[in-house]
């Protein structure tokens, strides 16, 4: 058996893997610094004790080659159900076996009395459901038995009840949870149109430390009688806007890896190898020109 | 957390009925935006058709030929009134859609297409194989006939059996993309048929009357003994030794016990 590949993410940009490029990713083994998956399509189904299936014999091969992340949309952390510990139980199943460098969730919710939605619902920012959302975060690290990180999630509404903007709860949450944040700039971007705040302020906001991971994907701009909304998509090009805020989150948070997410209306994999290229190429514009800026001052 | 669990109720009780869900729904109150006049229905009304669109789609995925055979429009129709009745239930959204054959054989209007729910269940073998952990190839070399007789065997997850009354098969077959048009005559009658999977191989094999009941009967925790029994009874030429070399090279079984053994008395 060849050995694997060390599972540490490198500060690069890499790909969401999909199950149509499975086969192309294992005949061409592309120039990409690492893979992305979403941890349920590897569970197998209906809580067995086992993961496994055909997604898992390519993920496993997959995995000699590439570093991996483990990414859940499944999890319902922010749910006032019960947590979901046999979905816990194969996640950790899956992480034992795929030995990911990097496991991801969401801020948001997605059930209520066991029905699910399997949609990333918003949260409202409140010190109760931070309060909430500590614990929620604090019983999966120590159910997993490792640190995860939490991803800001896109959204179309904001409650009146919320109380802290979302730029400080996310701060919060990281800090009293001791997890580590997956900051997405295109759904810091989206939010940022859809509620009328500066995203720079959002960027500005997060402690540099607390940055493991970004993301990076296209969202729809959709025109109604009553105004536009952005929509996160994730089925089209990064927009010049998210790639100029990417520049400034490089800027703050240096040497953090990225990540191209593309869900559905998937292109070849040429088409996400270069975005990759491209999100490592403005990496490397930022960092070389402060380095300029360095020598001129 | 009440404030929290009300909130969330009333989010998903929108998600789910719309503003079908009284005169005029309970909704969470949401804060009006300076630069736009959006109602919170309309903002809500994101969400819910998010949710259809999903769990439509991922019920589109694992049965695409019924999505073929019975057209998008009414397809929409059926899965919109699946969705209502067989609400998901895990965070994972390949475990939804496992009634639907058992839907569609209910289901108004689809009375012509008596085959329907036997294809749908093919759909979802082939889903349920596509996920399952390959089997493990079994030794049974060591064993002599007396002691494989008073076995019970364990089978994989990997596989699953089935019979239909229908050329389900063939139906199927002829419904994947790139298949040239074919016309399956009804008159072919009936298929029994076994899905499994080795590596990243999703394959059919036709069964016989006897190899069928043998599975069977061994799925059901009967000794070999009485599964060769049943099987003889259903086609009286079976081959025996035939049928169980491929249930161990297709790994169908998995693993066997020994009978438990009778107490002795000193």
């Amino acid at each position: 058996m060849i050995p694997r590949i060390n599972s540490d993410i490198p500060a690069r940009a890499g790909i969401g893997l999909r199950a149509p490029h499975f086969e192309t990713v294992l005949e061409q083994l592309p120039d990409v610094a690492w893979f992305e998956a979403h941890s349920e399509n590897y569970f197998g189904l209906a809580h067995g004790d086992r993961v496994g299936g055909k997604p898992l014999y390519y993920l496993e091969r997959i995995r000699e080659h590439y570093p991996l992340s483990l990414h859940g949309v499944g999890l319902s952390l922010g749910s006032v159900d019960p947590l979901n510990r046999p979905h816990l139980k194969q996640l950790k199943n899956l992480i034992d076996v795929i030995e990911p460098g990097l496991v991801s969730e969401h801020l948001s919710w997605s059930s209520v009395n066991g029905r699910y939605f399997n949609d990333l619902l918003p949260m409202p920012y409140t010190e109760e459901v931070l309060a909430h959302m500590v614990n929620r975060v604090s019983a999966t690290q120590d159910l997993l038995g490792r640190q995860i990180l939490i991803e800001n999630a896109s959204s179309y509404l904001e409650f009146s009840a919320s109380t802290i903007p979302e730029w400080e709860f996310v701060v919060a949450l990281a800090q009293q949870a001791d997890c580590k944040l997956l900051l997405d700039v295109n759904n810091i971007y989206v939010n940022a149109m859809n509620h009328m705040f500066d995203p720079l302020l959002f960027l500005q906001s997060v402690p540099a430390e607390l940055v493991q991971e970004i993301h990076l994907a296209g969202h729809t701009t959709k025109t109604f009688e009553e105004g536009v909304l952005r929509i996160d998509t994730h089925d089209q090009l990064v927009c010049d806007a998210v790639w100029s805020l990417y520049g400034a989150a490089v800027s703050r948070f240096a040497d953090v890896p990225a990540l191209i997410e593309w869900d559905s209306n998937l292109p070849p994999l040429a088409v996400l190898l270069e975005e990759a290229q491209r999100a490592d190429a403005v990496a490397g514009f930022v960092a070389n020109a402060e380095e300029r800026h360095e020598h001129i001052a | 957390m009440n404030t929290l669990r009300e909130q969330q109720r009333s989010f998903a009780q929108f998600i789910v009925n719309g503003e079908d869900g009284g005169d005029a729904p309970e909704t969470p109150v949401l804060k009006q935006s300076p630069s736009s006049q959006f109602k919170d229905i309309q903002r809500l009304q994101i969400y819910r058709n998010n949710f259809v669109i999903s769990l439509r789609e991922a019920l589109a995925g694992v049965y695409p030929v019924i999505h073929k055979l019975v057209g998008e429009a009414f397809f929409h129709h059926v899965a919109r009134e699946y969705i209502q009745h067989h609400p998901s239930c895990t965070g994972n959204l390949h475990d939804f859609g496992d009634k639907f054959a058992d839907f569609l054989q209910a289901f108004p209007g689809l009375e012509a297409l008596p085959y329907l729910p036997d294809v749908a269940r093919l759909e979802w073998a082939y889903h349920q194989v596509f996920h399952a952990t390959e089997g493990e190839m079994l030794n049974l070399s060591a064993l002599d006939e007396k002691q494989m007789a008073s076995l019970t065997f364990e089978l994989s997850s990997h596989c699953v059996w089935l019979s239909s009354d229908y050329p389900v098969l063939r139906i199927w077959q002829a419904n994947q993309d790139g298949q040239e048009e074919t016309t399956v005559s009804l008159d072919e009658g009936g298929v029994r048929y076994v899905v499994l999977r080795h590596g990243p191989q999703i394959e059919f094999h036709l069964l016989s009357a006897g190899v069928f009941t043998l599975i069977d009967s061994l799925a059901k925790s009967n000794t070999f003994a009485q599964a060769c029994e049943d099987a003889l009874g259903v086609e009286a030429d079976c081959d025996i030794a035939v049928a169980l070399q491929f249930l161990v090279t297709q790994k169908i079984v998995n693993g066997f016990s020994h009978p438990p053994t009778a107490s002795r008395t000193t």
